[in-house]
């Protein structure tokens, strides 16, 4: 017969602690957000062999009375609860009083905290969940925990970590995600005695984009900021320039919750389609706010996932958001861009000497690369095979270029982070004041400041402007023109050009024509789920002006008798789910719902080839024409249209000034 | 193996078993054409969705069998001059090809394990002449979809009856259904994929010789000019085509089939290759009006028609139109409308040789 026992208190916090603290982020999380929920202005993390050998968490927050540090390590202890007065706008986000116990009871712990009125602080040591010592030491207000040898006791659990860097990286990530969640309070990891974070809690999001991307990025981002329906959404979204291959630099917060969410990328990224190369990604930190009763309460929270009760209005929000700020920005990438592009493939690096006699693909080819950036290249492109996730230049953030080969075999000896390199040879503290200096003023020069400023007057009108009244200098190679302006000199893409230019006309008559519809020869039934159900009700009035005639067939189903005579080919179940999704948008023209390949297509065939000579009145008809265009940046590839080289750009070419 | 055979028609026979060789396959017997020579030639090409065997006359000196690379072999002899061909096969399938001044040795494979066409047990049989199933096919394999969601309708649904040999295809716009008369009393209902179709059209000839058709489970065997076509069926229902087809029309014209496609190719003019507008067609007091209209301006023509019912207004896709009427020989035609929203059907003025149906355009502004 088998004996019925009941387990003792620290196996079932090692099982509770099997599903929670799964690696030493986990514990980072943890930590920093019992920092944050003490208030603290300042948290700094240093960890050595990837947080497994020691994790050090030191904040200046409330601290914890002497007499309650041992109870914080007991299961369900929290000081929390009562705070808590109303459950919808639950603030705290971590483990209802059982982290630190579940932290403990698989590593040794130490504690030092003091609170601002006792006199000396508290140390403790936990083993195992056991209180092994406490003692009074002297301590600074706040509270530093110091978690070592993390799994030691459970071998089971120990054998899952992954390698060093990459349970680094891992806390590099969450770092990332608390810094910009929280601009105004200072986040520093400390990877083997290297600063690889470090933002300055200025209360100011792009110096914390900064600090985090680098100078290069930040200088390359369009601040979001929309109002309306109950959503409030802010942020930056990062030009064309420096969008990626994946979407590992989209970070998008709900509720200052970082979170995944379809709903919130695909809006994103609708907006950016026709500014982007197919298959890049946005660089993207958005904040949407929104009032709780919108969101729904049943995903856990420690999930990465959101549900809204109204997605239609949040994709709307996020993708009018987008579109205006991307619409109201210069996108012409400047000199700096045309000379010295980073963004250098992987498999480039290792012949990166080589490198100054290739062209830099994609965007930047029709830049030449010099024996100046070819070098920068070099570490840049490091940067990148380090795996930070981090498409950052840092070569312009360093003044001293002798630095470089250092910190290069440092990077290439496979330490994860390369980042410290960058405050080490630029000094720290020049970087960090520049940063403190508070939110960047409007109309600061740009070479002034660290980052660029985005607030000029309209600037995209400014360009339309200046392209209308610069001096025609005439085409190169029969496929650039070249236009003269003030003291910049403007290379358009004549293709790109007119590419851009048919598809804005194109797309602009599907929306306008007379709407038929073609009948069916044989009615598509199509199933849709409670939430499309919903959003076909909603629309159905529009998608009868669009040319469909859909009834709802009873039970989920719908039948489509007719459909939109620009929708030639036929549509399946999928193309109607999908036009249903587009259609949430607020515009809902014909032009929504045609597949963009076919405007793509049309635009893209009657566009004019490269190598074609172009008579002077046909260049100023095109310029006349791009001004005229909603986005006269980048082609519908999302290559750019424009680039532009500065007076001083090409003066320090010929070294005529330094 | 050893024979002698015309270039002209050795290569008539690998560029016909070439359509079912697969172009790229993991397996280099399976990029093979099979020779075979006992009495005659035989070539084989077979990529299980279809396969096709075509005899060529020859002079066997011994006979044997081999598998050549059918890219390479079709080059080969594509490039030899007009004369006869001199073909053998040496130790370790090394194969020699001779015409002319020019000498070729290539590697071959055992044709061993090359999988041959599958004998199909004579289950049911029908018979009809080459150059009439050669016309039903053009009558109608412009309407197959291409949608491969709806594998069905990829193919074309043969369907004996009654006497009656009838094709159909259909898509979601438009349907295209052509018939013959047979002497066999057999019942028949088998759907070939459209690609299959295409192919046997192409080599069938304008001859009266019967094309003999064998159906299995789940292939057909084409028979017919010493060549022999598998095609593998596409599984499942076709769409009950019968029900779509209306027999009550609001509106009928008899119209000059050369005039209607004329006035419509001219119409289409304004809308151009742009298929953001339908044209219109407007029938009353025994005139029809076809019209266009699009950003660059507008189009008209008035046609003579014979006409019975109400008058109509009724938009279309041209395209839609024009596929069904070029395939027409006739001279007249009728034209039936059920309604401006409903089904137009198009018929010979006798009889149902060919039913062609498309679907219209709701013209509301
Ligand atoms: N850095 C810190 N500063 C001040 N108090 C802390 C800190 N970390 C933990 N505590 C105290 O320990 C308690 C237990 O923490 P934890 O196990 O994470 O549960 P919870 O955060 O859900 O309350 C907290 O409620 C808090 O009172
Ligand atoms: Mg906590």
């Amino acid at each position: 017969m088998v004996k019925i026992v009941i387990l003792d208190e620290s196996t079932s916090n090692q099982i509770a602690a099997g599903e929670v603290i799964e690696r030493p982020a986990s514990i980072v999380k943890e930590m920093a957000e019992n920092s944050l929920d003490a208030g603290a202005t300042s948290i700094t993390v240093e960890i050595t062999g990837g947080g497994i050998k020691s994790i050090r968490v030191t904040d200046n927050g409330d601290g914890i009375e002497a007499d309650d540090v041992a109870m914080a390590f007991e299961r369900h202890a929290t000081s929390k609860i009562r705070r808590i007065d109303d459950l919808d706008n639950l603030s705290t986000m971590g483990f209802r009083g059982e982290a630190l116990a579940s932290i403990a009871s698989v590593s040794k712990v130490e504690v030092i905290t003091k609170t601002e009125e006792a006199k000396v602080g508290t140390k403790v040591i936990v083993e195992a969940g056991d209180i092994i010592s406490t003692e009074p030491v002297g301590a600074p207000k706040g509270t530093t925990f110091i978690v070592r040898e993390l799994f030691y006791n459970t071998p089971a659990r120990y054998k899952f970590l992954k390698k060093d860097s990459t349970e680094a990286g891992y806390i590099h990530d969450i770092l990332v995600r608390i810094a910009l969640a929280r601009p105004d309070v200072s986040i520093k990891l400390v990877n083997q005695g290297k600063t690889v974070i470090h933002t300055p809690g200025n209360h100011d999001l792009l110096s914390v984009i900064y600090s985090i991307y680098g100078k290069d990025i930040a200088r390359s981002v369009i601040p979001v900021n929309f109002s309306g329906d109950g959503i409030d959404i802010t942020g930056f979204i990062g030009r064309p320039e420096i969008s990626k291959g994946n979407r590992s630099s989209q970070s998008i917060f709900v509720n200052n919750r970082f979170i995944y969410n379809k709903i919130i990328t695909a809006a994103l990224e609708e907006a950016c389609k026709t500014r982007l190369m197919q298959k890049r990604f946005p660089f993207a930190v958005l904040k949407i706010n929104i009032s709780p009763q919108f969101v729904d309460v049943n995903v856990h929270p420690a999930k990465l996932e959101v549900r809204f009760s109204d997605e239609r209005k949040v994709f709307r929000a996020v993708h009018h958001a987008v579109m205006s700020a991307l619409s109201g920005a210069s996108l012409i990438p400047a000199d700096k861009d045309v000379f010295k592009k980073n963004a250098v493939k992987e498999e480039d690096n290792a012949d990166a000497k080589q490198m100054r006699f290739r062209s830099i693909p994609r965007m930047e080819s029709e830049a030449m690369p010099t024996e100046e950036n070819a070098s920068g290249n070099k570490s840049e492109g490091l940067s990148i095979s380090a795996d930070t996730g981090n498409v950052s230049n840092y070569k312009t953030a360093v003044h001293v270029e002798s630095g470089f080969s250092k910190s290069a075999t440092e990077a290439m000896q496979g330490l994860y982070f390369v980042k410290r390199e960058i405050y080490d040879t630029a000094s720290d503290n020049e970087i960090m004041k520049s940063i403190a200096g508070a939110a960047p003023k409007p109309g600061e020069e740009k070479n002034t400041g660290p980052v660029a400023t985005h607030d000029n007057n309209d600037p995209v009108a400014n360009d339309r402007n200046k392209l209308l009244n610069a001096h025609v200098i005439g085409q190169i190679f029969n496929s650039f023109i070249i236009l003269e302006t003030g003291d910049e000199l403007l290379l358009i893409d004549q293709h790109a050009a007119h590419e851009r230019i048919q598809y804005e006309k194109t797309k602009k008559q599907y929306s306008e024509g007379n709407i038929y519809s073609q009948v069916l020869l044989n009615p598509l039934t199509v199933n849709l789920s409670m939430l499309e159900m919903d959003m076909f009700h909603e629309l159905s009035r529009l998608l009868e002006r669009l040319g469909f005639e859909v009834e709802d067939f009873g039970g989920k189903t719908i039948i489509i008798r007719a459909i939109p005579y620009v929708l030639g080919s036929g549509i399946s179940e999928q193309d109607f789910i999908d036009i249903l999704y587009k259609l949430q948008k607020e515009t809902g023209s014909v032009s929504e719902i045609i597949p963009e390949e076919t405007i793509y297509m049309t635009a893209c065939k009657s566009a004019i080839k490269a190598n074609r000579e172009m008579p002077e009145m046909e260049i100023r008809g095109l310029i006349e024409d791009l001004t005229k265009t909603e986005n006269p940046y980048t082609c519908v590839h999302g290559r750019p249209i424009i680039i532009s080289v500065s007076r001083k750009e090409l003066e320090k070419k010929f070294k005529r000034i330094l | 193996m050893k024979f002698v055979c015309s270039k002209h028609e050795l290569y008539e026979a690998i560029s016909t078993v070439q359509k079912a060789v697969m172009p790229k396959a993991t397996l280099p017997i399976l990029e093979g054409i099979y020779i075979e020579a006992d009495e005659n030639v035989r070539l084989v090409g077979n990529c299980f969705d279809l396969g096709i065997e075509f005899s060529v006359k020859a002079d066997v000196m011994s006979a044997g069998s081999i598998v050549l690379n059918s890219r390479i072999f079709g080059d080969i002899v594509r490039k030899l001059p007009e004369s006869e061909v001199f073909f053998e096969v040496k130790k370790n399938y090394n194969t020699v090809i001779e015409c002319g001044n020019s000498y070729f040795e290539i590697k071959g494979m055992s044709a061993e394990g090359f999988p041959m066409l599958p004998e199909i047990e004579e289950e049911k049989k029908v018979s009809i002449a080459q150059m009439s199933l050669k016309e039903m096919i053009k009558k109608t394999i412009y309407a197959i979809s291409t949608d491969e969601n709806r594998k069905i309708l990829t193919g074309s649904l043969i369907e004996v009856q009654d006497g009656e040999f009838t094709i159909v295809s259909l898509d979601g716009f438009r349907l295209a259904l052509a018939k013959a008369l047979i002497k066999e009393a057999v019942e028949f209902n088998a759907v070939i994929p459209g690609k299959n179709l295409n192919e046997i059209h192409k080599i069938m000839e304008q001859k009266e010789d019967e094309v003999k058709i064998t159906l299995s489970e789940n292939q057909a065997l084409f028979e017919m000019n010493g060549c022999r076509i598998i095609s593998k069926l596409l599984s499942g229902e076709f769409m009950n085509y019968k029900y779509f087809i209306p027999e009550q029309f609001e509106t009928e014209i008899t119209v000059d089939t050369r005039e209607f496609i004329n006035s419509i190719e001219r119409a289409s003019l304004i809308t151009s290759d742009d298929r953001r507008f339908p044209v219109k067609l407007m029938i009353s007091d025994d005139k029809m009006i076809v019209t266009s209209s699009a950003e660059i301006g507008i189009s008209k023509e008035e046609l003579k028609v014979e006409m019975d019912g109400l008058d109509i207004t009724i938009g279309f896709n041209p395209r839609y139109l024009l596929d069904s009427l070029k395939v027409i020989d006739d001279e007249m035609i009728r034209v039936s409308f059920s309604s401006s929203v409903g089904p137009c059907v198009i018929k010979p003025i006798e009889g149902d040789r060919f039913i062609f149906m498309v679907l219209p355009v709701r013209m509301n502004s």
